[in-house]
Parts: structure tokens; C-alpha cells; sequence
């Protein structure tokens, strides 16, 4: 009667351990899913923020507007190819210096030696 | 000993009648522990198969669920690239402002809030909107992020947002009739939008072969020629010559692609692929390698252009008349028309077009856009269209196809296919195997399109070092009243270089130039296309990092075929 009482006591055990890690199981993956949910809409929304910054980037750095910038701001033009072809002599080419802008040598690259100016917008 | 289970280990004993029903019971009741354990067993076994025997490798992400996640991400309309991975088109998630009249308390305060965060909003129409009686009216559509935040601010809950994706071309105009548009539902309706519609839905992305940069070059100098000379359209290319892949294809006028609905069908229209023109000299470029080709490749052989040709009514006459007996390199830099139409004739009506289709010239070019036009051909095609067809008057062809169809002839006599889209880096490059000219033919081509730039009607297409070669196009439009308008011009030019080894084609066309003061009236080809040629190519060497051969390293490659020009006054030989 007793090892009966302890057999039936056993089985009901391990029926409620089964049934509690099932259900321990079942949460722990909803919440998984809901976790993921949660990732992927993070994803998207950061991917579509990503999609914004790109566009404006294209858009701000359209050949004609950088085009714009470097002759209105840094007075460069296209060099020729006469001009190449005269540097290609010089140990450092920089195919056209503007008036009164001077070329350095900065960290193994020539680049124009002008002192930013202030243009009215930001500095 | 058998081991019971415990449900049958009773103590109770019955005996008689009510044993048996009893009996009946206790063996019923093993089917339910033994459903739960086979269902427990079942699950069991799945985990198993999933944790152990279908388990991903260390590091490996499960397929399963990333490709569900990818799928879940990547909605929008793919995106559609330049060859540097620059956005040509993308998608831009929108917000559209709306508002519901029945929860708005003071509508007056609403809308002068509204008014003042968009100016163009009139706030009569506004209040009228949210004193309606329904429950949802549009305010404004594709609002920015900004104006959303001041919106959230308001702290109005009558007015909310829809999310909405749209469209956008940062480039602008800038290749908007090969890249084309899409409409209000984002369907491509032109260029590849409408090309790659089936794939850019499916969320694919397109990277193209076009150099933005190249591009705006491209543009601006046709621009530039079109002002300088009053022209009414433009059109023009710049190629790969080894690979057919195009790095700039400009029409022009163009458009917006935001704003297609308020732009003229004439504006739309695409004069790189879709138009067919007359270009007139090119077609020289192919004559002359028919000669060589199918006659003799003897560059002293000698065509009388002093008297015009009389076919009927019709007069062959030349446009820069050397009124002598010329070789082939001088029929081909003078560009003497009598020349040409006379190797035509040599080469005879069948040779010709059957040259001319190996070219494809003769039937629509296959690309991947729809904006494709197919030529006009002479029919019937008489003897006298041969002649007219040397020299390119009668036969009207796209300047796209046309470009491809130069390629072919100075990628070493290999056909050349134009396309737009990049093929795959991990894939071999495109090597093209169809011949179409012997190696021999198209050398002496090259030095005769190099010779035509330093000695004949291409001078100004001249730039040191670059050793570019090309040919000249002037042809006069077709007037409403038929015949040839002689004041209606369509000026071209197609150049390559380096002449030796050409990498690039460039071809530009203007419709309809104006002769002004720096050209002393002329609006011909070499006035108007030959200038925009040299500006493109020093400015692309600059870019693509093609170093001028200086000093020593130039060498004229048309240097040898010069003993066959010969100076009229002097007599001699250049």
C-alpha cells in the first residue's frame, strides 16, 4: 500500500516537473520570439534611418554641388592635361595651385595649404 | 518476475460478476498515462533532432530563422547603385500627416499651430478640415522628421501620422532616363525602374555601370556645347570599349524624376537609345573597314572626288571638297562623302548590309532597357542607298547604338555589346569572341580615327598626350516638306583612346547647333562636338588616373599612314 502511495506520489512528481519545464520552456521561447520581434523591428527602423543617411549623403555629395563647393570655396578648377603633363617632371604633382593658396606636404599627402575663412555659414 | 505497472498492482479482489467490467476499466485507463508518454516521447525525440542531430555548428547561425528575419527586414523596392556603389534611387520612409476632426477640441488654435509649422498650408482650408464632420482628413503629405517632432510637441492627439516609403533620386536629373522613374505606387514606368521593375520589387538591388562622375561630365559638357551653340537636344555616351559597359549615358534636355507628371512627353523622350538620327560621317568609319575588309586593305588606293556623283535627279557632293584624286586616309580624315560613297560601291549593296547587320545596326539593339528605337533603313534598299549609306545619309540609327557599334570595330575587330549592369565581381570579366573585323582592319582603322583628330576635320578634339582618335558626323535633318533641311544640323563626334589600345569611347551628339563668333559661323561637328570630346577625355584622365604620355612615350599612331596624305599646294607628303 505504502510503495503504491509512493509510486503514485513519484508519478505525479514527475508528471508536474514535466509539465513545469514544459511550460518554463514555452515561455522562455515566447519570450525569445519576443525579444527577436523586438530586434528586428530595432533593425528595421535603424536600417531605414540608415536608407535616410545614405540618401542625404548621395544627395549632398552630387558631383555638381562638390563641384560647386571646391570652385566657389577653394578655387579649383579640373586641372588640363597640359598641367599634368607639366608636373609630371615635379617630385610632388598637384596639377593646379590657385592664386595665393599654397601646397603642403601633410602626413605624406599634398593637400592646399589655405587658412579656413569664414563664409557665413558654419565654421 | 514481471514487473507490473503500479495502476495494476490493486489490492483490490473481486471476484463473481463484477470482476469483469472492473477488469475492463483498469485496463482503459493504461491508454491515457500511455498517450501522455507517448506525446512526451514525440517531443522528446523532436528536441533531439533539433538540439543534436540537426544542430548548427559553432558560430553558424540557424538558416531558418535568419532567412525569416531577412525576409521580415527587406520590404522596401531594392535600391539602385552607380558602378562605386553611389544611390542613384532609394527609398525613403515618409511620414503623412493626417488629423481626426471628432477629437479636436479648439480647431482655431490647431490650425494657426499648423500654419505655422507649414507656411504653405492656407489655414482657412486647414480650419475647414478640422471642423468637419468626419473622422479622418489629410493635412499634409511627406512631412519631414523636423516638422514631425514639432507636431509630437503639440501634444494634440487629434493629429497623428501614417508611415508611408517614397521614392527618391539623389542624383536628380543627373542620368534620369537610363536610371528612370517610378509611379505614386512605385512602379517602374521608364529606364531601369521599369527594366528590373519584377526584381527591384522583390527587394533586389541593381548596381549599374555608370560612374556618377563620369556622368556629370558627361552632362556638363553637353550642356555646355548645347549653350555655346544655341543647340535644341543633346545626346552622348562614354563606353568601355573592352567590356560594352557604359559609364555615362546623358539626353538632354532631362527632368526631374520627382516631378515626371509636369514634364513634357518631348523632355521624357531618351535621344541616347531611343532616338534614331541620321549621324551622317560615322558611317565612313564602317564603310572604309568594309573596303579594307572585303576589297584590299591597300590604303594608296585612289578615288576621283573632283566630279559630284549624278544618280538621277540626286547629287553626291562633299562638304569640305578637295576637288582631287584621293587616297583612302584622305577620303577618311577630309571626309569626303563622293569617297565613301565610291568604296561603297566597291564593296557592293549586299556586302554592305550584310556589314552593317554583323555591326547591328540594322535591327533594334538589345539592352536592357525598353527605350530601345529601331533603325530606319532605306526600303527598298537600292544601289543609290549603298551610296547614300556609306557616307550615313539615308540610315538612322540610335547614338548608343552607333557607339557600340564603333567599339566593335577598334576593340581589336570584336564585337562589342553595350549594357548597364555590373556583372558580379566573383564572375569573369566579359570577353567578347565574336569577330567582327580582322585585327588588321581595325589597327588601321584606329590610326585613321587618330589621324582624322591630328591632321583632318577632329583637330579639335586634340588633348596632349591622351593620343585620342575619332571621327566627325554632320548631318542635316530631314525637313517636314522631305529633302534635307540644310540649316537643321545634327552634329556628332566619336572618339577613343588611346588610339593604340583604345579603353573608352566617348560619342557625343547635338541637335540642331547654332554657328556662333568662336566658330565663325560653323555648326558643324568639329566645331561643335569635337571640343566637348577633349574637354570629356582631359578631365576623365584626371578622374580615372589615365597619365598623359609626355615627351618620348608619345608617339603619333597614325604616324605610318601619314606617307598616303599628300598636301595639294605642296604636293608632298605630310
Amino acid at each position: 500500500m505504502r510503495r503504491t502511495a509512493l509510486r503514485y506520489t513519484a508519478l505525479v512528481a514527475f508528471l508536474c516537473l514535466s509539465g513545469f519545464i514544459l511550460l518554463k520552456t514555452s515561455q522562455s521561447v515566447q519570450n525569445k520570439e519576443a525579444e527577436l520581434q523586438d530586434i528586428q523591428s530595432k533593425i528595421l527602423t535603424e536600417k531605414k534611418h540608415i536608407e535616410v543617411l545614405n540618401a542625404e549623403w548621395a544627395y549632398l555629395n552630387t558631383p555638381y554641388r562638390l563641384e560647386f563647393l571646391a570652385s566657389t570655396y577653394l578655387d579649383m578648377h579640373p586641372p588640363r592635361s597640359e598641367e599634368t603633363l607639366a608636373n609630371l617632371e615635379k617630385e610632388h604633382v598637384f596639377p593646379h595651385q590657385p592664386d595665393g593658396i599654397q601646397s603642403i606636404v601633410y602626413e605624406g599627402r599634398i593637400v592646399p595649404a589655405l587658412k579656413p575663412r569664414n563664409y557665413g555659414g558654419a565654421q | 518476475m514481471i514487473r507490473r505497472p503500479p495502476f495494476l498492482n490493486n489490492h483490490i479482489s473481486m471476484t463473481g460478476s463484477a470482476s469483469a467490467p472492473l477488469a475492463l476499466a483498469k485496463s482503459r485507463l493504461i491508454f491515457l498515462p500511455a498517450f501522455f508518454i507517448l506525446c512526451f516521447g514525440l517531443v522528446g525525440l523532436r528536441l533531439f533532432d533539433i538540439a543534436v542531430l540537426n544542430a548548427p555548428a559553432k558560430g553558424e547561425k540557424s538558416e531558418d530563422i535568419f532567412a525569416f528575419t531577412d525576409k521580415t527586414i527587406e520590404t522596401g523596392r531594392g535600391k539602385i547603385l552607380d558602378r562605386n556603389g553611389v544611390l542613384l534611387a532609394t527609398n525613403i520612409p515618409m511620414l503623412s500627416l493626417y488629423a481626426d476632426p471628432y477629437l479636436i477640441r479648439d480647431p482655431k488654435a490647431v490650425a494657426e499651430q499648423l500654419v505655422e509649422i507649414f507656411p504653405d498650408l492656407s489655414y482657412g482650408k486647414t480650419l475647414q478640415q478640422l471642423q468637419s464632420k468626419g473622422r479622418f482628413a489629410w493635412i499634409k503629405r511627406n512631412i519631414s522628421p523636423a516638422s514631425y517632432k514639432k507636431i509630437l510637441h503639440l501634444g494634440e492627439p487629434g493629429l497623428a501620422v501614417k508611415h508611408n516609403e517614397k521614392r527618391v533620386y539623389p542624383q536628380g536629373p543627373l542620368a534620369a532616363h537610363l536610371v528612370g522613374y517610378t509611379n505614386v505606387d512605385r512602379q517602374g514606368l521608364a529606364g531601369l525602374e521599369a527594366g528590373f521593375n519584377t526584381l527591384l520589387d522583390q527587394g533586389e538591388d541593381i548596381q549599374t555601370t555608370l560612374d556618377i562622375r563620369l556622368q556629370h561630365l558627361l552632362h556638363k559638357e553637353i550642356s555646355r556645347a548645347m549653350d555655346d551653340f544655341t543647340a535644341k537636344a543633346g545626346a552622348g555616351v562614354i563606353m568601355d570599349v573592352k567590356t560594352g559597359e557604359i559609364l555615362a549615358g546623358v539626353s538632354l534636355p532631362d527632368f526631374n524624376p520627382h516631378h515626371v507628371t509636369d514634364t513634357s512627353s518631348s523632355t521624357l523622350f531618351n535621344r541616347l537609345t531611343l532616338g534614331v538620327y541620321e549621324l551622317g560621317s560615322m558611317f565612313k568609319i564602317f564603310s572604309t573597314a568594309a573596303l579594307l575588309e572585303y576589297h584590299s586593305s591597300d590604303l594608296n588606293q585612289e578615288f576621283d572626288v573632283r566630279e559630284p556623283i549624278k544618280i538621277g535627279r540626286f547629287q553626291i557632293r562633299d562638304y569640305h571638297p578637295e576637288n582631287r584624286i584621293l587616297t583612302v586616309p584622305e577620303v577618311f580624315m577630309y571626309s569626303s562623302n563622293i569617297g565613301s560613297a565610291k568604296m561603297g560601291e566597291i564593296v557592293g549593296t549586299d556586302l554592305l548590309r550584310q556589314f552593317y547587320d554583323r555591326l547591328g545596326l540594322l535591327s533594334p539593339l538589345q539592352f536592357e532597357i525598353r527605350e530601345v528605337g529601331r533603325p530606319l533603313l532605306p526600303s527598298p534598299w537600292r544601289d543609290i542607298n549603298t551610296l547614300t549609306a556609306s557616307y550615313g545619309h539615308g540610315i538612322a540609327t540610335s547614338p548608343l547604338q552607333m557607339s557600340a557599334a564603333v567599339a566593335s570595330i577598334v576593340n581589336n575587330g570584336l564585337e562589342v555589346k553595350p549594357t548597364l549592369i555590373k556583372h558580379d565581381e566573383h564572375h569573369q570579366k566579359i570577353k567578347y569572341t565574336n569577330r567582327i573585323v580582322s585585327e588588321n582592319t581595325s589597327h588601321i582603322i584606329r590610326k585613321l580615327l587618330r589621324l582624322t583628330v591630328t591632321e583632318g576635320t577632329g583637330g579639335n578634339a586634340d588633348v596632349a598626350g591622351l593620343d585620342i582618335g575619332g571621327k566627325t558626323g554632320t548631318a542635316e535633318k530631314i525637313s517636314a516638306s522631305g529633302g534635307y533641311d540644310h540649316k537643321k544640323l545634327i552634329s556628332s563626334f566619336v572618339g577613343t583612346f588611346p588610339s593604340h589600345d583604345p579603353q573608352y569611347i566617348i560619342m557625343v551628339m547635338v541637335d540642331e547647333p547654332h554657328g556662333n563668333k568662336q566658330s565663325y559661323g560653323y555648326a558643324t561637328a568639329g566645331w561643335v562636338a569635337a571640343p566637348a570630346i577633349a574637354n570629356i577625355a582631359s578631365q576623365m584622365a584626371v578622374l580615372l588616373g589615365i597619365t598623359p604620355a609626355s615627351g618620348g612615350l608619345q608617339q603619333d599612331y597614325s604616324a605610318d599612314i601619314k606617307q598616303y596624305v599628300h598636301l595639294e599646294k605642296k604636293g608632298e607628303s605630310l
